[in-house]
């Protein structure tokens, strides 16, 4: 089972489905981030 | 003489250049002030998007009533004073990109060196059954890939030498 999980495809979709999660969550609670928000 | 020129063009480049071009930045206009940005964020109907006009009036605008990103010339002199408070459209995201790139690629350039170090059948093996172990702890050095690639330029490990490389006869 082990192997299963660190083969490179699983290990792949893992990331990249890991990633996308956290973009979309960040994208939702600050959303339309045309620019990096300045203070001054 | 040489510091003299030195001085003298300083001085014509900032008394001549930088007030110019501060005072209009490629034709923009404060989005707050343009016609046509204020027309469409008065359609703004949900607390979103008018958050959203809100905080994108803080940039500038063009004709076409959209904002636009300020990308500092790279060759131009004092060129990072030009966009003074724009460092957040292209350059802060800019530079977080390229050093989060660099992770990526720092982290599997250091694996794959690595896994060569295992030997030649375990190397392969490695590359398709991932040493998890390995791979993170790869990661979370990579994140000082601008301090290890100085290191290795200056050892000269960052690149392989030349006599590893192949020419064709010639």
């Amino acid at each position: 089972m082990r192997k299963f999980f660190e083969s490179f495809p699983v290990v792949a979709v893992l990331w990249v489905w890991l990633t996308a999660g956290i973009i979309v969550e960040f994208n939702r609670y600050y959303p339309d981030l045309l620019f990096h928000p300045m203070s001054f | 003489m040489r510091r003299l020129f030195a001085v003298v063009l300083s001085a014509l480049l900032i008394i001549g250049f930088a007030p110019v071009a501060k005072a209009d930045i490629a034709g923009l206009t404060p989005c707050a002030e343009n016609a046509r940005f204020q027309q469409r964020a008065s359609a703004a109907d949900t607390p979103q998007a008018i958050a959203r006009f809100d905080r994108y009036s803080k940039s500038l605008c063009g004709d076409d009533g959209l904002p636009h990103a300020l990308i500092p010339a790279p060759t131009e002199p004092f060129a990072m004073s030009f966009i003074r408070g724009h460092e957040g459209e292209i350059m802060i995201p800019g530079v977080i990109h390229l050093y989060i790139l660099g992770i990526i690629g720092w982290a599997g350039r250091s694996y794959l060196h690595a896994i060569k170090a295992k030997g030649h059948k375990q190397a392969l093996h490695d590359e398709i059954h991932i040493d998890t172990v390995l791979a993170f702890n790869c990661m979370l050095r990579a994140t000082a890939w601008p301090w290890l690639a100085h290191a290795e330029g200056q050892n000269g490990s960052l690149r392989q030498s030349d006599n590893n490389i192949t020419v064709s006869p010639r």
